[in-house]
């Protein structure tokens, strides 16, 4: 029996494209219209390395054992543990993230996500700064120039120029992109660059320069250099020309900014920037999120804790403190003795001087295919895919929220992560 | 005399919109040119193919609206030989090429969706693409469509620069990021 469903969302990046129409053959997804290549192997490649029971690891090997044994032990596991981590949330939905937290409280323990390396650090400099900022559907409709900056979109969010920024005919951009001026600032000429208007090669590492001449031009400086950071001051002078003259500029700023030298300062300094610029005219900034919910567990975090991530409960109440709290100091300073690893896969992502330390300590992971994480835990348990199997809400890059569908069941006997999380959850305030 | 202008500009097109849009286009690879065929053919004006002259012949082999074949001295005298050769090689894209002239390739292709949502004539068919959304299914009578992560083109005959007046369009592939989509002459 096939069947056709519209309007699901897609879980393959920040900007959670909610027109997806998906074909299904008896519970088994078969094609689909408008997800772009990234989406598309979302939806088709499902079970590629599909974990399908959970495992112990005894003596070196792998042992299948029942889902109520895995969590059993699980739940011991943590609760023997001093400084138990629990650790990842950013592909996973805010429902499951809420319980996560939760659990990390009974526990007192220690919760981060991976926006802690990532931009979850831009959302700190919140705490600092001012931030403009408006939906996507505003860019969409009223934004005449597009500014990004160090973010290649075509790459990283395929759909994120065709279905928002530049290409699409607003309310009041009937025109699209004939009305529309579109700027890449970037270290070299990405395929982003291919279609926009301009394109500013900055030095490497030398963002906060650029940014900061700019803010002084803005405040009526007349700073005595010819270049910054490789681009010339009369370049700089026409950029600033064009926002000003614009009626609403959209800037989204993406890692490439974040992990240069300088990192969130960068992003302070160009919000500082954005909020000088509103009293010539409509200016906002978005950042350029990677996984689709990263930006849902800061919302989360944030109404539980007071945080947006990186929360330390050992002293029973919620602590914060970037630098001492965040994953990758916890793993460089080893404070951490057991760790619970929800939908990410840090030995990939994180560098080997981090992760080394996982191979002393108990890690457990719920992931829903095999991933070099898996490879090192001690327990694995399976889960369905979020966005997919599971319904949930997720908060797309301009914080969004989103509800996603379940368009097809998960493999019998697997489970969700809320699901999973509950069940620790219980056992967990039981042995208390 | 005024409906015959966008046939005029068609044929003598020196691709100012593609230049002019400060988007460097096809530079790595050269573009399939009228001189570049014309000097391979026979250039004697014989009219055995039934066109007054052979740069007649040419641009109407550039629109595709004659076949090389029909060019019979270019294969019969075997002086011409090996410009047979080298001039089936340097059209051979036009055969790829569908009514149009518009090439996609899906090695290339990231399923963006750009060549949908700026293509006007999409948009005359399904009017939400212009505003960035994907259509609910598939229209039969839609040009770009991106299904399975990858542009497909369905009904070509709708392109504009198809469809009568043929206006010389290029938004789809000015608009392509990866130069996933091509259109010759
Ligand atoms: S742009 Fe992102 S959300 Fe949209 S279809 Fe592609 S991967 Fe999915
Ligand atoms: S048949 Fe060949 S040589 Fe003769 S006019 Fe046509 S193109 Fe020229
Ligand atoms: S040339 Fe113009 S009308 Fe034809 S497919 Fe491309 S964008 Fe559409
Ligand atoms: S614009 Fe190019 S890359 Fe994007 S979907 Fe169309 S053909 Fe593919």
């Amino acid at each position: 029996m096939s069947k056709e469903i519209s309007d699901v969302i897609c879980p393959g990046c920040g900007v959670l494209c909610d027109d997806i129409t998906v074909n299904l053959k008896e519970n088994v997804i078969v094609s689909n219209y408008n997800a772009c290549t990234k989406g598309n192997t979302k939806f088709l490649d499902i079970n590629a390395n599909r974990l399908l029971k959970p495992t112990i690891k005894m003596n070196g090997t792998n042992k299948e054992v029942d889902l109520d044994t895995a969590i059993s032990k699980t739940a011991e596991i943590l609760l023997n543990a001093e400084s138990p981590f629990l650790y990842g949330w950013s592909a996973t939905t805010c429902e499951a993230q809420r319980i996560g937290i939760q659990l990390a409280k009974e526990l007192k323990g220690l919760v981060d996500s991976t926006s802690s390396f990532c931009h979850g650090v831009s959302l700190s400099t919140l705490l600092e700064n001012s931030w403009s900022t408006a939906t996507l559907g505003e860019v969409m409709n009223r934004a005449d120039v597009i500014l990004y900056w160090g973010s290649n979109p075509i790459e990283s969010h395929p759909r994120h120029m065709s279905r928002y920024t530049t290409v699409p005919r607003g309310i009041f951009r009937q025109a699209g992109k004939e009305e529309r001026t579109v700027v890449v600032i970037d270290i070299r000429k990405t395929r982003t660059a291919n279609i926009t208007d301009r394109f500013l090669e900055v030095e490497p590492n030398r963002d906060f320069e650029l940014i900061s001449v700019l803010r002084s031009l803005v405040n009526g400086d007349r700073p005595d250099i010819e270049t910054v950071a490789n681009v010339t001051l009369k370049e700089v002078n026409r950029l600033l020309e064009l926002i000003k003259e614009a009626d609403f500029c959209a800037i989204f700023f993406g890692l490439g900014l974040l992990m240069s030298a300088g990192t969130y300062h960068n992003v302070s300094n160009l919000l500082s920037f954005v909020a000088e610029l509103n009293q010539f005219t409509k200016v906002v900034a978005i950042p350029m999120i990677g996984h689709y919910n990263m930006i849902g567990f800061n919302h989360v975090c944030s109404w539980l804790t007071g945080f947006p991530y990186g929360v330390d409960f050992r002293k029973e109440y919620p602590m914060f403190n970037p630098g001492e709290t965040t994953t990758v100091e916890l793993l460089q300073q080893k404070e951490i003795d057991a760790m619970l690893c929800v939908a990410a896969d840090p030995v990939s992502t994180l560098p080997y001087s981090l992760t080394s330390y996982l191979k002393e300590i108990p890690v457990i992971t719920m992931d829903r295919q095999m991933t070099p994480t898996t490879r090192i835990s001690k327990i694995v348990i399976p889960v369905a895919l979020s966005g997919i199997e599971v319904s949930g809400t997720a908060y797309r890059m301009d914080s969004v929220p989103l509800y996603m569908k379940n368009i097809i069941s998960p493999p019998d006997g697997i489970l969700s992560d809320e699901m999973i999380l509950t069940k620790l959850l219980e056992l967990v305030k039981e042995a208390k | 005399m005024l409906e015959k202008l966008p046939y005029l500009i068609e044929l003598q097109c020196i691709k100012c919109l593609s230049e002019s849009s400060g988007v460097k286009r096809m530079s790595e690879k050269k573009r399939l040119n009228a001189m570049m065929i014309y000097k391979l053919l026979p250039q004697t004006n014989c009219r055995i193919c039934g066109e007054p002259n052979c740069m007649a012949f040419t641009v109407k082999l550039l629109n595709r609206s004659v076949e090389l074949k029909q060019c019979t001295p270019l294969f019969d005298e075997e002086q011409y030989a090996e410009k047979a050769e080298k001039l089936k090689e340097l059209i051979a894209p036009l055969e790829l090429a569908k009514e149009t002239g518009i090439i996609l390739e899906d090695e290339k292709c990231i399923g963006c969706g750009n060549c949908v949502v700026c293509c006007p004539a999409n948009a005359t068919v399904a009017p939400e693409t212009s505003g960035g959304k994907g259509i609910k299914e598939a229209h039969p009578d839609i040009i770009f469509l991106v299904e399975k992560g990858l542009a497909r083109i369905y009904k070509l005959e709708r392109c504009r620069r198809y469809e009568p007046p043929r206006t010389n369009c290029r938004v789809c592939e000015m608009m392509c990021p990866t130069k996933a989509i091509e259109i010759l002459q």
